[in-house]
């Protein structure tokens, strides 16, 4: 009898969990750096790019500049300190001296959203950064496969290709704290590595892919960086009358709370929609801009279209906590 | 045309062969379900609750044993939110077989295993596992054709970067409209 006693509490004791039982950790100082490009200053030609030049883009200031207002409003409402940093390039000009100065601990550098600016930007808040802060870096812009373009620094620069992989992830590595990039711009799911635990759909995995994955010995690691992307291999796009978004952004600053007002532009509420259990995680935000963004997800044969995307992030076990409200 | 094919072949299967010792069951279990990580993580392991569903459309009992083939789906709730990361919810759809031995008339011991797909709830990835489950039966109420039955399941589901253990009480009915099963 006893024995039985002691098999049915079993489940009592094992259901006293770690999260109910331990403190949470500290939330640190969130960290965030926006980047918003309108290409109206370069002459580049994408290889990539059937249409050749990098054409100017209408959304990408705006949305830099609102994730800038939405991240600050929701660091306010988890009572967390936010230093941010918008880095962008606007109109025709590649005079550095017109675009005001950063400072972080004690270093000066240009908004101009050049590489050469992002890198030392990054490189002086390798510094500031502590293991419990988080960093939040948003991209707007022309992409291509595994490829960002940033803003050229005079006449002759062509070198304004940003690897993700081969440079921005390895810049952002010396960085302590947990990281999260968003990016939107075209193509830029193709960043997004492999999983060692799991496979994605979006990418149509085979039966094999299912079973090499589960027996492969490479093992699973939360990612040091985690990305958040726009689209998986497809083209992004932006939408709007006067006042232009892309998709992915203008989904991402609703499920934040933020609104268009004709009159009063854009605010920020107090209902988060992409709050879930008391917490903003890249999952909710995931999830909501599936459900409410402006274009469908896929083609398929019942709704055939040109224009869709599919957001995508990092696969694996973990989901990745943003604020606690 | 395909479809209602399908459906007919499905629920063929699905009902108990006349006759012999032939049963069909269906189960439901809620349970804790503890991720213990193969990887660095905050804690020893996190805590989710896990809704499953069992059916077995063939079962063949013997006078102090049965086996089943069973086809399992699960719903896991994501883990409760603790510091920077929470493990994902996702949903699963396992094939398996089921052994029991009877103890007494009311107790009986049992142990299941199988493969399962599942898919995390939120985002497109999806992942394989395997399981393999012992447990504890009592019957409650049995009948000529019918017996219902509480379970105490322990699972343990071998993810490539989690083993999850998963306790829960459920119940189980398994039924034979046709006569001759549940000896």
């Amino acid at each position: 009898m006893r024995r039985m006693l002691i098999f049915l509490l079993l489940p009592i004791l094992l259901l006293v969990s770690c999260e109910l039982v331990q403190d949470q950790p500290p939330q640190g100082k969130v960290y965030g750096v926006f980047i918003g490009l309108d290409y109206r200053n370069t002459t580049f030609t994408n290889p990539a790019d059937e249409y050749g030049r990098l054409l100017p883009l209408k959304g990408t200031l705006n949305d830099a500049r609102e994730m800038k207002t939405a991240f600050g409003h929701i660091a306010g409402l988890a009572k967390l300190k936010m230093d941010s940093y918008l880095m962008y390039q606007e109109g025709d000009t590649k005079d550095q001296s017109t675009y005001e100065m950063i400072t972080v601990g004690g270093t000066p550098i240009r908004s101009y959203a050049s590489k050469a600016n992002l890198a030392l930007l990054l490189d002086a808040l390798t510094d500031a950064i502590k293991e419990e802060d988080l960093l939040i870096l948003t991209y707007h812009g022309h992409g291509g496969e595994d490829v960002l373009f940033m803003a050229p620094e005079s006449n002759d620069d062509y070198d304004i290709e940003l690897k993700v992989t081969e440079k921005l992830l390895k810049e952002l590595q010396p960085i302590k704290g947990r990281k999260l990039v968003i990016l939107d711009s075209c193509e830029s799911g193709m960043s997004v590595p492999a999983s060692e635990s799991s496979v994605s759909l979006v990418r149509s995995p085979s039966l094999s892919d299912w079973f090499d994955t589960y027996f492969s010995d490479e093992p699973y690691a939360i990612p040091p960086v985690t990305l958040f992307t726009a689209t998986a291999h497809t083209d992004s796009y932006e939408m709007g009358d006067d006042h232009i978004h892309g998709v992915f952004t203008l989904a991402l600053l609703e499920a934040l709370g933020g609104s268009h007002d004709e009159d009063d532009g854009f605010l920020m509420g107090t209902e988060i929609p992409a709050k879930h259990n008391g917490v903003i995680s890249v999952d909710s935000l995931y999830r909501y801009i599936k459900q409410h963004q402006k274009l469908p997800l896929r083609t398929t044969i019942y709704r055939p279209t040109s224009m869709y995307q599919h957001p995508m992030t990092n696969g694996g076990a973990m989901d990745f906590i943003l604020f606690r409200l | 045309m395909k479809r209602p094919l399908v459906l007919s072949l499905l629920l063929l299967f699905a009902l108990p062969i006349a006759g012999g010792n032939f049963v069909t069951t269906v189960a439901y279990v809620p349970s804790a379900y503890l991720s213990i990580p193969h990887f660095e993580d905050e804690l020893p392991f996190r805590t989710s609750m896990s809704n499953t569903f069992i059916f077995e459309p063939f079962g063949y009992e013997a006078d102090t044993w049965s086996v089943n083939a069973s086809l399992k789906g699960a719903f896991v709730t994501p883990s409760l939110p603790w510091g920077s990361y929470r493990a994902r919810g996702f949903t699963s759809l396992g094939l398996g077989a089921r052994f029991s031995y009877s103890l007494t008339d009311r107790f009986a011991l049992f142990g299941s295993g199988g493969i399962a797909v599942n898919r995390y709830t939120a985002i497109e990835w999806a992942f394989l596992s395997f399981w393999a489950e012992a447990g504890l039966q009592y019957t409650i109420l049995e009948t000529t054709n019918t017996e219902l039955s509480a379970i105490l399941p322990i699972m343990i589901d071998l993810r490539k970067e989690i083993t999850a253990l998963s306790i829960g009480l459920g119940l189980r009915w398994s039924f034979d409209p046709y006569g001759g099963g549940l000896l």
